[in-house]
């Protein structure tokens, strides 16, 4: 139960409609802390389970700001005397042996850290819960106003239900996965790899399936509510206005049944990177995981050990029926890009094969290559293999 | 030598009418025309030379300063006559000068004072003092022998009789100060007996008592907001002596009479800050809506976290360490509009005092400030009303006598209609969403007789916002106070009131349909005073009296709103403390030079049943496993007891008339404070008591300042400096969140608050140009380290609060071109709040999380800000129904985009760090005001 004010503050100020919101940089005077952090989780569902270690990297810098923690050594314990020692997969990235330990509903668990120069990183025992099923996940049809359009966009709002909780208190966190169909928007007629020749399978970079993984926290507590059930908990917005509901989308939740220490966590994490910057929001502080050095209890580590009872759901949706309109933008050929067709004979090793096309008078046009090749808007052909087609 | 001059005069009892009437009967010319001055006089500044006369010889001089040249003054030969070397310098220049019996000097542009009285004027005064049963006070009508147009000018007057001051040395004076417009009495005017430097202030129904020795003296009267008036008082014996102010803004007379007063200098008080209503009419704000809390912000010692948020933090304490009376009645929650407005119509107050130190021992209850709001009394001579429309609200007042001179009342209302401009807005959150606002107040006033005074007064205000996102607040204040004034006699009177104050708020959430909820709280404030005041003993001004509060807190819940919510429901529970206090103080005037306040106030705090409390295992985190016990109380009983001495000391020395030097310290308690984990106040902040398990707050200042007139006395220069650490004071634990929280003591921690400054004020009151400038440096640190149970906020360090803004520079300026029209502007700067950054990103399942520095360990951009306004008045016709004047102002003139706050949002797995402004482009805003009448009225 949050009270958020968040939205009062822009409410006021929109009122005297001078308010203006900037993109801003702040001097940070070159501080940055470099911090162990902890991501992984074990879970009921079969391994293997994997930990990754790295380090804090500095806010705004364009290099990789994933950092590997490397020379660590990382174990899994439970309460029944179990250990199993990670192999270390690629730099800071540790697994559980394909036969190795597997997370048991009703045990305990924390994992054990030790560093290159011998320091100790416990977490707490943490229970894995029984999961609670998701009774259904659906979507409606639902219209957003948006100050700069003349018309409401048109999506689908996804929603929750689950089953009834084994227990009162139950803290969730879902992890949404969303796999779409889409196609390019142009048929492939030609090929070029240092020679140009016909291509005749025109459809076969057409269709594409991309998966993502949705940045967003879902996170609730049923404290407080007289049944341990949610109904109409609502999850993702997709609107129209992109690819992603052309054809068909499918959405995977993973409802997590988590401790309150890690609902506390991530409650807390979703409210500091989703705050509106108003004066009505909490302090922003460290959020302290539940991995402490034995040695140095003050030491700040980052991140979470998650302990979890996984249950999940995947849906399929097709696209909204018409009078419905797509309004994700489509590519045309133009004539820049029947005359650009010339420069395909220029073009060099490295670029190819480069894909052209025909304008609607026959004549070869080179658009930009993701019109054609699915595969370059991060989709892959590879029908996945939950996929079903209605 | 003033004073030797009258003591050695009036010391002669017997002597004293004799000399009165020789004195003034000499024709005024031939006596004042053998002033004589030296070639030391030669080549004076003419400010300086008016300050070297006025010290050496017994004249005053009175001008328009902006109509005397800046020039210098030759003495051409030595020794010569004063009003010749005058004369010599001014006529030339059109510039006419007189003087009269009293060696009160006038310099008037095109327009010549008679000054010689008529030839029965001393005839009736010694009549007058020949009949002592008769009325005491005798009244000259100077109009008939002062003949200029509205010339306020000193009067004459006569108090008691001889044969009543035939047996005693000393007199004891008492009377009202009294708005000449209204008959409503001047709060806080001051009463300056200028031969004695020394003098007294008007109480809280314009009643003042002066002990001073039978005889003549030149009395200085003034107050805020007031025309100074000058007075030849002689004081035969004890009486009643009236004074009549005319208001400063109504004035229209030919001579505008000079700031005389040393009242920054001689003062008692510290830390205090005056302002009426009629001086800040005219300063620009936001909207155009006239707002006393953002006047108040640009006084020094004086910051807020962000603009337009709600209270305000004085001298580094937090916004709950602020008391606010509204003519008696708590207020408890002070804004409109989450802070945007203040929740005071404008046009239903008259003054209001911010004590920043130097509290009197009369009030308590909270360590940082009391902000004292009188409201106006309604118009004892006739009817009348006035209001205002802007962008925001429109206001209406209406005034009046119910029985001429006994019994007249104040009925005043505000409300929004702001809901239109939300439809103009695109943004459909906006667009669906709906604000509104208002506030009434109704003051009644019936003098019984001269001796009691009876006065009512109700304030409601409350603010329905409905937010597109599903949430909707409610919030209101409501209260009341009844107040007894009597007099025993001259020198003891005492006022008995009882108040009530209400703060409540409701607050629907439907943003998830399943756990819909709604969450209520109310607090109730029941107070009852009884002070006296005392001044029976020759320089001392005793005051006493008794304080008691009863806090009645219904701490709400939080209930399912509707069938389909799943919400179970929770009750909070109650809260009941009783506050007493008991209190003396008393300012002693040792010497001329050298005063004293002494005050102290015992107060005794009881936390009350009917409760169930848990006691937690000594020197371990209040947490639910330290619980060791669960204790029930019953209604009444007392839970937890802590009584607490408040001692306020201060002390003035005037080194020069103009300059001294003041030092105070101020010790206090208190017993209630406000639950926020916000950057903010924010209206679902909850006011929680102290109680068994949270100990109350003390609080301790030390202060030192140096005040002096300058540029012959027409800007106040002030320096203060002070030191103040607050103990216990109550702060959320990091992450604390519940605002459904059944038991408070286990998500705050109590820790110490250090602040420190300095502040230079430069105040310009009176001419045609007005304002002040004033700088402030000023740390505020707070440090949360419980050392027994090792708890900690921000790993044990130090962190600058909130509202810490080292630097801060106010400019108001005011400058009146004519009757019709004038301009003002502000111009403010400081440096930017404190604020916590993301030092560095890290990954958890996926997505990128920030982590933050330590607390407040940045700040954002500093904060700039120039206003202008412009106001102009209808036509000045006499005769006529309705005066209306516009005001047209610009806030944020510049445009500049104030950081307002600094964030950051994951969005689509980047990190995008944003700047949001408020008021980030020049606001524009008419506001019309009218009243029934003509501009004087």
């Amino acid at each position: 139960m949050r009270i958020r004010l968040t939205n009062i503050v822009s409410l006021v100020i929109i009122i005297l409609f001078v308010s203006c919101e900037e993109k801003y940089w702040p001097d940070l005077g070159g501080k940055y802390e470099s911090l162990l952090v902890v991501d992984g989780m074990i879970t009921n569902e079969p391994g293997p389970y994997i930990i990754s270690l790295s380090l804090s990297s500095p806010v705004g810098s364009d290099i990789s700001d994933y950092l590997p923690a490397l020379g660590y050594q990382v174990k899994i314990k439970d309460d029944h005397g179990n250990i199993e020692n990670l192999f270390e997969l690629s730099p800071g990235i540790f697994s559980t042996s394909t036969n190795g330990i597997q997370g048991v509903v009703g045990r305990k668990y924390m994992l054990e850290i030790i560093s290159p120069s011998g320091g100790l990183y416990q977490s707490n025992y943490e229970l894995l819960r029984q999961p609670t099923g998701i009774e259904s996940v659906y979507h409606k049809l639902e219209y957003r106003q948006n100050e700069n359009l003349p018309y409401d966009i048109a999506g689908y709002q996804f929603y929750l239900n689950t089953a009834l909780a084994p227990r009162d208190s139950c803290y969730y966190l879902w992890e949404l996965t969303a796999t779409y169909k889409y196609q390019a928007d142009l048929k492939i007629r030609y090929v070029y790899d240092g020679t140009l020749r016909p291509f005749y399978n025109s459809d076969s970079l057409r269709i594409c399936y991309k998966t993502q993984i949705i940045k967003e926290i879902f996170t609730y507590a049923t404290v407080g509510l007289a049944t341990p059930v949610l109904i109409n908990y609502p999850l993702n917005y997709v609107s129209t206005e992109t690819r992603e509901l052309s054809f068909r989308y499918s959405l995977l939740v993973k409802q997590l049944s988590i401790s309150e220490g890690a609902y506390k966590f991530w409650f807390t994490v979703f409210e500091q990177n989703s705050n509106a910057g108003d004066l009505y929001s909490r302090q922003p502080y460290q959020i302290r995981g539940n991995v402490f050095n034995q040695d140095k209890p003050n030491e700040s580590v980052l991140g979470y050990f998650t302990v979890a009872g996984i249950s999940e759901k995947r849906i399929f949706v097709n696209r909204p029926d018409p009078p419905i309109k797509m309004r994700c933008p489509v590519c045309v050929v133009g004539d820049g890009d029947v005359e650009n067709f010339a420069n395909i004979f220029y073009s060099t090793e490295n670029q190819w094969p480069l894909y052209a096309t025909f304008d609607q008078n026959y004549r070869a046009a080179l658009p930009n290559q993701s019109c054609m090749n699915c595969e370059l808007s991060g989709g892959v052909i590879q029908k996945p293999d939950f996929w079903v087609d209605d | 030598m003033t004073k030797f001059r009258t003591n050695r005069i009036f010391s002669k009892g017997h002597l004293v009418s004799l000399l009165f009437i020789i004195i003034l009967a000499i024709p005024a010319f031939s006596q004042k025309n053998e002033l004589i001055i030296t070639d030391a006089y030669n080549n004076l500044s003419f400010k300086d030379f008016v300050t070297k006369t006025e010290s050496n010889l017994i004249v005053r001089f009175f001008y328009n300063p902006d109509s005397i040249p800046d020039i210098s003054i030759f003495v051409r030969s030595s020794p010569a006559k004063l009003m010749d070397v005058i004369a010599g310098t001014f006529t030339p220049l059109g510039i006419n000068v007189s003087i009269d019996s009293f060696g009160n000097i006038f310099l008037t542009k095109g327009q010549v004072l008679i000054t010689k009285l008529p030839e029965d004027f001393f005839m009736q005064s010694q009549v007058s003092g020949a009949e002592p049963d008769t009325l005491a006070v005798t009244r000259e009508t100077n109009k008939t022998f002062l003949k200029t147009s509205d010339a306020y000018v000193a009067e004459s007057r006569t108090v008691g009789t001889k044969k009543e001051g035939a047996r005693s040395k000393n007199a004891l004076i008492s009377g009202y100060v009294i708005n000449m417009n209204d008959s409503l009495p001047v709060i806080g005017a001051t009463v300056f007996v200028e031969d004695l430097e020394s003098g007294t202030s008007t109480d809280d129904k314009g009643f003042f008592t002066l002990t001073l020795p039978k005889g003549k003296y030149t009395m200085d009267v003034r107050s805020v907001g007031f025309e100074e008036m000058k007075y030849k008082v002689e004081v035969l014996s004890g009486g009643q002596l009236d004074f009549n102010l005319p208001e400063k803004v109504f004035l229209m007379q030919a001579v505008e009479i000079r700031s005389q007063t040393n009242h920054n200098v001689r003062g008692m008080q510290m830390g205090i800050e005056k302002l009426s209503i009629n001086e800040i009419k005219e300063i620009p704000v936001v909207l155009g809506e006239r707002d006393i809390i953002k006047v108040a912000l640009l006084l020094p010692g004086v910051q807020q976290v962000g603009e337009g948020s709600a209270g305000f933090n004085v001298r580094g304490s937090p916004a709950d360490q602020n008391l606010f009376y509204l003519s008696e009645i708590p207020v408890y929650n002070t804004s409109h509009l989450f802070g945007f407005f203040s929740a005071f119509n404008p046009d239903a107050i008259s003054d209001f005092s911010l004590y920043k130190s130097s509290i009197p021992a009369s009030y308590g209850g909270r360590l940082s400030s009391i902000f004292d709001i009188s409201a106006k009394q309604g118009n004892k001579k006739k009817f009348s009303a006035r209001g205002g429309i802007s962008p925001i609200t429109a206001r209406l007042l209406v005034e009046g006598p119910a029985i001429k001179d006994k019994l007249n009342y104040l009925v005043g209302f505000r409300s929004t209609y702001s809901d239109w401009v939300l439809n103009f807005v695109q943004d459909p959150d906006v667009k669906n969403s709906k604000a509104n606002f208002g506030d009434a107040i109704v003051n009644l006033s019936y003098q019984v007789n001269p001796k009691n005074q009876l006065k009512l007064i109700s304030y409601y205000s409350y603010d329905n916002i409905s937010l597109a996102t599903k949430v909707d607040d409610k919030y209101n204040n409501a209260g009341a106070s009844l107040s007894w004034y009597h007099t025993f006699n001259p020198s003891h009177d005492f006022n008995l009131s009882f108040a009530y104050g209400q703060y409540n708020y409701f607050e629907d959430n439907y943003e998830y349909s399943l756990a819909a909820y709604s969450l209520n709280y109310e607090l109730q404030h029941y107070q009852a005073n009884m002070d006296f005041s005392f001044k029976k003993f020759e320089n001392h001004n005793i005051t006493y009296g008794i304080n008691s509060i009863l806090y009645k807190i219904d701490n709400g819940g939080q209930l399912p709103l509707d069938d389909n919510s799943l919400i179970v429901p929770v009750y909070l529970g109650e809260q009941k403390g009783l506050e007493l206090a008991a209190y003396v103080g008393d300012e002693w005037r040792i010497n001329p030079k050298l005063s004293l306040y002494g005050g102290l106030r015992y107060n005794n705090y009881s936390y009350l049943g009917p409760n169930t409390v848990f006691s937690y295992a000594d020197n371990l985190p209040k947490t639910p496993e330290n619980i060791t016990d669960t204790l029930e109380y019953s209604n009444n009983e007392v839970i937890q007891n802590n009584g607490g001495l408040d001692l306020r000391l201060s002390v003035t020395y005037l080194i020069k008339p103009n300059l001294s030097f003041k030092a105070s310290y101020n010790n206090l308690h208190q017993y209630i404070f406000m639950l926020s984990n916000t950057i903010a106040l924010s209206p679902t902040d909850k006011w929680q008591l102290c109680n068994n398990n949270i100990e109350p707050m003390a609080g301790n200042q030390y202060s030192l300042g140096a005040y002096t007139n300058i540029g012959a006395q027409q800007i106040e220069f002030s320096l203060e400096g002070y030191y103040k650490k607050v103990h216990n004071l109550v702060e959320y634990k990091d992450g604390a969140n519940l605002v459904v929280n059944e038991h408070p003591e286990q998500d705050v921690l109590q820790g110490e608050l250090e602040s420190y400054g300095i502040e230079v004020m430069l105040k310009k009151p009176v001419g045609k140009l007005t304002g002040w400038l004033n700088y402030t440096y000023s740390k505020a640190t707070v440090l949360v380290n419980n050392t027994p149970t090792g708890e900690v906020n921000n790993f044990g360090m130090a962190y600058p609060a909130n509202y810490d803004k080292p630097h801060s520079l106010n400019l108001v300026a005011a400058y009146k071109v004519s009757k019709r029209i004038s301009f003002s502007g502000n111009v403010v700067y400081s440096t930017g709040r404190p604020i916590t950054y993301p030092t560095a990103i890290y990954y958890q399942d996926g997505q990128k999380i920030l982590n933050y520095s330590l607390r407040n360990e940045y700040r954002i951009p500093d904060y700039f800000r120039v206003d202008l306004s412009m106001k102009w008045e209808g036509n000045l016709k006499r005769k006529k129904f309705l005066h209306g004047s516009w005001i047209f102002s610009v806030y944020n003139l510049t445009g500049r985009k104030n950081a307002y706050s600094v964030y950051f949002k994951s969005e689509q797995g980047q990190i995008n760090g944003y700047k949001l402004s408020i008021f980030g482009a020049p606001i524009f805003s008419i506001t019309y005001d009218f009243k029934l009448g003509n501009y004087a009225d």
